[in-house]
């Protein structure tokens, strides 16, 4: 009863209290997110030659200020998510967070950057 | 706002069955009244609870539940006047055969509608006669096999679904022949599902055994895996055939699949608005011719002289 | 040509108002056609299946002949 009590009560603390996520400062995130970009950068280099157009235009989408900044939203996500999973009884949490809605947030802005400019690239 | 609603049915029903109970005992008024009250009350709290109990149980439809919405794309034939790009439609056909070909069906396109499309009839025949079809049985009731027509339907991979889905666990890849006019979104969507294959599902994502993440995909979860890469295929008209470039292609031969008649179309409704629009204006100035008369005379009434 | 020599000529008689009815209809039909599809054709220059067959159609259908 008094467990359920208190599960309530973090219910509705978690309802009111948002997960804070800072875009602006934080120095070492967005060295980690340049990190991951290079690594990217690397692998496509490493498979073919002549790179896909829609991937370049959307690298190039993803290093505005717009998509920078989304991309470390989404990266700051996927390190709170993989904090959560190295805690005791992660498997037992009635709610796990994904980074589904960051990914969206940064891929819908890729999309309607790199999209208009796609088939003109195209034959 | 759907919540209020229920909640006020609830309260509103429990709220006339006290009131029917206290009706039978319309002589004790006063104490009706009370007891009414507190019914009311009761079934407040109580809709409230159930409601609140119901609320931790419900799913949101949640933005990946569903997929990302995908961005419009230049297609060639956007716009009234524009047609399909019939090259484009070649080579989408390329990919189809060498790539998609292998999973799905395309049941409702015969050869015959891709001369003087995409191809010449020679090719045409020269495809089809490729696959072998089932001919009438022979005098002796042996069935028969026979090479392909240009009347016939081009064949699927497998011989029906119960043969798809064992060979893709359980899957079905759905036939080609209309799902670009199936889907939402259309092309756009198509082209976004094929290239939008991200390296990695976003963290947190846990996806069944054998599926693959595509936020396009309403869920995010698709039995099919990314199947373009950069130079699978060769063009034979020397095209670089990047990712997005085979999506593109194999969505404009799948587009024109679901809409063979797209571009005799828009010829013929090209015609069609010019023709009665200027039908249109003719009525209108007929109307005004003939009614120029009737709206624009005028009436005069001289009375009569009195008789003395 | 005046109104009045127009119809001497055309809408005196049924038998020749009916046939410049058809006559006129059937000119106007062809002619409206070829001239929307040469537009339309023209408009979409490059993307259609002639044009296609006009830049890869020969040297493909030497391949079949062999």
């Amino acid at each position: 009863m008094l467990s359920s009590i208190i599960d309530y009560v973090e219910e509705l603390k978690d309802q009111f209290v948002p997960y804070v996520a800072k875009a602006e400062d934080d120095v070492e995130d967005s060295n980690d997110a340049d990190e991951d970009e290079d690594e990217d950068d690397e692998d496509d280099e490493d498979e073919d030659e002549a790179k896909d157009q829609y991937d370049e235009l959307k690298e190039e989408c993803l290093n505005t200020e717009k998509g920078k900044e989304l991309h470390h939203h989404y990266l700051e996500c996927a390190e709170r998510v993989q904090k959560q999973k190295e805690q005791p009884g992660y498997e037992d949490l009635e709610h796990k967070e994904d980074c589904v809605e960051e990914f969206f947030h940064l891929q819908h802005y890729l999309d309607s950057c790199a999209a208009p400019r796609l088939f003109s690239k195209l034959k | 706002m759907f919540s209020k609603s229920i909640f006020n049915r609830v309260a509103s029903k429990a709220a006339a069955r006290t009131m029917a109970t206290a009706a039978g005992t319309s002589a004790k008024a006063a104490s009706s009244s009370k007891f009414l009250i507190t019914g009311a009350a009761l079934a407040g709290v109580t809709a409230s609870g159930l409601l609140y109990a119901d609320s931790l149980t419900a799913n949101a439809m949640t933005a990946a539940e569903h997929g990302l919405h995908s961005p419009e794309f230049d297609w060639p034939q956007n716009g009234p006047f524009e047609t399909f790009d019939h090259a484009s439609i070649r080579r989408g056909y390329q990919v189809y055969r060498e790539v998609c070909a292998a999973c799905h069906s395309l049941d409702r396109v015969a050869w015959r509608t891709l001369v003087g499309v995409s191809h010449t009839n020679s090719e045409v025949k020269a495809m089809a006669e490729e696959f072998e079809y089932d001919d009438e049985p022979d005098d002796d009731g042996n069935p028969k096999k026979r090479p392909g027509k240009l009347a016939d339907n081009i064949p699927g991979p497998y011989p029906n679904e119960q043969a798809a889905r064992a060979a893709n666990q359980g899957a079905l890849p759905p036939d080609l022949s209309l799902i670009v006019k199936a889907r939402h979104g259309g092309s756009d969507y198509i082209f976004s599902l094929l290239t939008g294959y991200p390296e990695e599902p976003p963290e947190g994502v846990v996806l069944p055994v054998g599926a693959n993440y595509n936020p396009y995909f309403p869920g995010g979860s698709i039995a099919m895996g990314r199947v373009l890469f950069d130079d699978l295929v060769e063009y034979e008209d020397g095209t670089p055939a990047t990712t997005s470039q085979m999506a593109k292609d194999v969505t404009q031969f799948l587009n024109w699949a679901s809409e063979p008649e797209h571009d005799e179309r828009k010829r013929q409704g090209l015609k069609a608005i010019i023709i009665l629009s200027s039908l249109y204006l003719l009525s209108v100035w007929v109307k005004k011719f003939k009614w120029a008369g009737i709206k624009t005379r005028k009436f005069t009434f001289t009375p009569p002289k009195p008789r003395k | 040509m005046s109104f009045a020599s127009v119809y001497k000529v055309l809408f005196k008689r049924n038998s020749i108002f009916v046939g410049t009815v058809f006559v006129g209809a059937f000119l106007f039909q062809t002619t409206f056609d070829s001239a929307i599809t040469k537009w339309y054709e023209n408009h979409n220059k490059g993307k259609l299946w002639k044009d296609v067959k006009a830049r890869i159609g020969a040297p493909e259908e030497a391949e079949d002949d062999e």
